[in-house]
């Protein structure tokens, strides 16, 4: 599996560049294995932008595992890497929320039965 | 230049098709402007992030999850559809139905917190019932029996 990604920023310069990509490319391997997705390459993107008004800065990230999944994150924050580290926290509570409601409809049928 | 010329065509791959980009655009549009409005109504702070995540079910049914997180505050939405689209709005409805509730909750909680502080500020500020004040009420209270 090839996973392509780009960072993108507007008027807002980005530092950890590298570290975002490599957090990325973890949380995506990590969801393929326990998805079981089945396509060859999965495209993100990271985008940040600052508002008019106000001095915090927006993140979006986004991906796509072929048809099968489609996975969008915003958050804001003071600078670009708070404002990743949010939208990456949401990813991860969200992975955790479905697992754990998963596993929880999965006890209430086998109660039922 | 050719894994350049992949990472750009994968990158418009990951935009889809022109409508479905606008779809998505006005997504996020949309949930901006509720947190947004949810924050200025029940005066949540302004931190904000939120996660969304479409799947396709193996008998080709759409499933949508959204959490919302605004300062402290996470809410939850499910939501199974015909299409993705449908199963988006499903969830979504689900998690700002949930924010609503709970907004409102907190916020008649401040505003109940707040009118009780007041209150005993009002209380302090009154002179004490005190032994004085008996004779009074035992006075006003033989004259409601005779009115009466």
């Amino acid at each position: 599996m090839e996973i392509l990604g780009s960072i993108q920023s507007e008027n807002v310069i980005v530092m950890e560049r590298e570290r975002m990509q490599r957090l990325m490319r973890d949380f995506i391997g990590r969801l393929r294995k326990d998805r079981r997705w089945d396509t060859d390459n999965i495209a993100y993107r990271v985008h940040f932008s600052r508002p008019f008004f106000g001095g915090k800065v927006n993140s979006l990230i986004e991906f796509r595992a072929g048809g099968q999944e489609a996975w969008y994150a915003r958050a804001n924050g003071q600078d670009p890497w708070k404002a990743f580290c949010r939208a990456m926290g949401s990813l991860k509570q969200i992975v955790t929320e479905m697992d754990l409601r998963e596993d929880g409809n999965a006890k209430d049928e086998s109660i039922a039965e | 230049m050719q894994r350049m010329k992949a990472l750009q065509n994968d990158e418009y791959r990951v935009g889809d098709d022109a409508p479905s980009f606008e779809r998505r655009h006005f997504t996020h549009k949309r949930m901006e402007r509720w947190i947004r409005l949810q924050q200025f109504v029940f005066g949540l702070p302004d931190d904000y992030s939120y996660a969304i995540c479409t799947t396709t079910e193996k008998n080709g049914k759409f499933r949508s999850r959204s959490l919302v997180k605004v300062g402290w505050m996470s809410w939850y939405g499910d939501g199974r559809g015909s299409d993705r689209q449908q199963s988006l709005a499903v969830s979504l409805l689900d998690t700002v139905e949930a924010i609503s509730a709970n907004s409102s909750t907190v916020f008649w909680h401040s505003v109940s917190k707040w009118m009780n502080q007041s209150f005993r500020r009002l209380r302090r500020r009154a002179p004490a019932p005190g032994v004085a004040n008996a004779a009074e009420t035992a006075e006003e209270k033989q004259l409601e029996l005779m009115a009466g």
